[in-house]
């Protein structure tokens, strides 16, 4: 499906996908399958000495900050990270698969008129009576019909299929009850019912590719061994690097040498982590895609932008002089795409709402990035209107808010309440001598 | 075939956005955030965004119940590795807050700060502040007295009085129609 490419740097997924599918519980697989840093799907993960497993860049990122791990704050460093292929592994086969199951779960429960495709599982349902899977809600039925008749006669294979006589030119051997292929049965059973793969044809019948490829894939994957990968940069002493080092380090990468002492060891470490995640990638990019990379770190979270810490922005942004051009031109790149995006997949999701009759084709091209968004565009840096906050009138408030001590009915006596506190306080430890204090004060 | 996602993926506008779209795919009536009214950014920067939290959750002997406050919440561009910075823009009486200026003291918005948290779940350890004030260092000098003296009857009729006195009455627009529908919704299933 189209969708599955567009997985792309723009895109924005999330679990609460699945939330308005019947598929809820899809919900908490692909939430396990992201990043808490990024909250993107895992991108060469990593798994900490604390069994946490994050991006390569998300975490190198994190622990250049503070040297700690995002979700146990217990301290890491980057040498001990390593590789979690086995999620790697799951992080791709789902993106693989995700769109086509959430277009699946997305198709609204509305009762098929019988066509071909129905007869056709009619047929088949008559050949092999009721196995459970059969008996599936009306709505996940009707969904099977309409998406595919291939997808039922899958899971129709999978289940009982012991008087499925399928016209590919094999016999029921009498003697195993297996599948052998009509011209081999003879050899076969003259061999005595060989448990070679070749006296498995059924699993090369129509509609079970899927078993099939499984099979394969496994053995081809066997001699799967030590990825070729870049050599590591090793962090640098920064203290006592003198600037002409460091200036020549930046130009031996092939990388800008200008700004301020600051900002070249900001644009040294960044390069590092990005050059070490990358050898952490199972196939990793070219200098020239991570110099591009660089550049838009440099736009978007180094360079200038880290001139002002968080809390100056605070100040930078109550400040009316605040210019919000600049700032919102240094976001420009992603930020118009985003909000289209997000806007797009918004109006989706209120057009499901509304409407049931939305067919997957619609709501797969209301996320592809090259139809014409339905909102106006969003023009970054316009002054006009930036305070979005409407405060309606409300001279009077009620009487109730304005007395000063406003006890609800449902409080309860004095003493209770302290002791409702108590156990509010208790959590911090640090409030033990005040607990004491509050206790004495009681008569 | 998608590639290996590139760094551009990992700005913080796409995560906040990553961020917005979950909560406002969670919000419902039964929302997992029933204190976080409203988030929205700016129509022309997303990474300037402003929240509407309500008390009504919390204990009744916190008296902050029938408090609304507007937030700002100011995102960096180090962000997820930096915190958000977090201001009550609506004027409130608590330990942690410094009246003046609505800067609010809480270790996860500074030194404790993890990147899992993100501003959802900063904005919600904001409201357990509420809650439970640490008088330690209180920004709010005069209630981080009265609570160490163990006054709660006083503590809890200021707060009381500055929740009905302050409180923030607007809505924020959700850039288009759709959003003051929603804050109807909303309203139908407070008290
Ligand atoms: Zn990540
Ligand atoms: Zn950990
Ligand atoms: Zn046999």
């Amino acid at each position: 499906m189209d969708r599955a490419s567009k997985d792309d740097a723009f895109e924005v997924t999330d679990s609460t996908d699945w939330l308005d599918t019947p598929m809820k519980s899809l919900a908490g697989v692909d939430a396990a399958l992201r990043c808490q840093v990024c909250r993107d799907f895992y991108s060469t993960p990593m798994i900490t000495s604390c069994s946490h497993t994050f991006c390569s860049l998300c975490i190198r990122r994190s622990l250049n900050n503070d040297g700690k791990c995002p979700a146990c704050r217990s301290p890491e460093q980057e040498m001990k990270l390593r590789n979690n292929n086995a999620m790697e592994d799951l992080v791709e086969a789902f993106k693989r698969g995700r769109a086509d199951i959430l277009a699946f779960a997305r198709i609204p429960a509305i009762p098929v008129a019988p066509t071909r495709k129905r007869s056709l599982e009619q047929a088949e349902e008559d050949v092999e009576d009721s196995s459970p899977k059969r008996r599936r809600s009306g709505r996940t039925k009707s969904s099977s019909q309409t998406k595919s008749s291939q997808k039922a006669t899958v899971v129709a294979d999978s289940d009982g299929d012991s008087d499925y006589s399928p016209e590919d030119g094999t016999v029921e051997c009498p003697i195993c009850q297996r599948r052998v292929k009509e011209t081999g049965i003879n050899k076969h059973i003259d061999d005595g019912c060989p448990d070679e793969l070749q006296a498995f044809p059924h699993i090369t019948k129509p509609g079970s590719s899927r078993t099939g490829s499984g099979y394969a894939k496994s053995s081809i994957q066997l001699p799967e061994k030590a990825i070729k990968r870049p050599e590591r940069l090793p962090q640098l002493n920064y203290s006592t690097t003198k600037d002409n080092v460091l200036k020549k380090k930046l130009t031996d990468a092939g990388l800008s040498a200008g700004g301020n002492r600051q900002l070249l060891e900001k644009r040294y470490k960044e390069w590092i982590t990005l050059w070490n995640a990358n050898c952490d990638a199972t196939k990793p990019k070219s200098k020239g895609e991570l110099k591009r990379e660089l550049e838009i770190w440099e736009r978007t979270q180094g360079g200038r932008a880290t001139a002002s810490s968080s809390t100056q922005m605070g100040a930078i942004i109550r400040d009316k002089e605040f210019d919000r051009d600049a700032w919102s031109g240094k976001h420009n790149d992603d930020f118009k795409q985003l909000i289209a995006n997000a806007k797009r997949k918004a109006q989706a999701k209120k057009s499901e709402n509304t409407s049931s009759a939305n067919t997957p084709a619609e709501s797969a091209g209301t996320a592809t990035p090259d139809v014409a968004p339905t909102t106006p565009d969003v023009v970054i840096g316009d002054n006009g209107n930036d305070d979005p906050i409407l405060i309606e009138d409300t001279p009077e408030k009620p009487a109730s808010q304005k007395r000063f001590f406003d006890e609800s009915n449902s409080d309860p006596p004095p003493s209770s309440q302290y002791q409702s506190k108590l156990g509010v306080l208790d959590k911090d430890a640090g409030l033990a001598s005040d607990i004491t204090t509050i206790r004495s004060v009681q008569p | 075939m998608s590639g290996p996602k590139t760094a551009s993926s990992r700005t913080p506008t796409k995560r906040i956005l990553t961020e917005l779209t979950a909560f406002s795919s969670a919000h419902s009536p039964s929302s997992p955030h029933p204190n976080i009214l409203s988030l929205v950014p700016l129509p022309s920067n997303l990474l300037s965004l402003r929240c509407i939290l309500s008390g009504h959750t919390l204990p009744p002997t916190s008296g902050y119940t029938t408090g609304r406050w507007l937030l700002s919440i100011q995102v960096p561009p180090q962000y997820p590795n930096q915190p958000p910075t977090i201001t009550f823009v609506t004027k409130i009486c608590h330990a942690n807050v410094k009246w003046e200026t609505g800067e609010i003291c809480l270790d996860v918005l500074k030194e404790n700060w993890t990147p899992v948290l993100g501003v959802v779940g900063a904005l919600e350890s904001v409201v357990r502040l509420l809650g439970e004030p640490g008088v330690d260092s209180p920004l709010n000098v005069e209630m981080g007295a009265l609570l160490r003296q163990g006054d709660t009857i006083g503590a809890r009729g200021l707060v009381g009085y500055w929740c009905g006195e302050e409180r923030f009455e607007g809505h924020l627009d959700e850039e288009e129609e759709g959003g003051s529908n929603r804050e109807e919704v909303r309203g139908r299933g407070k008290r």
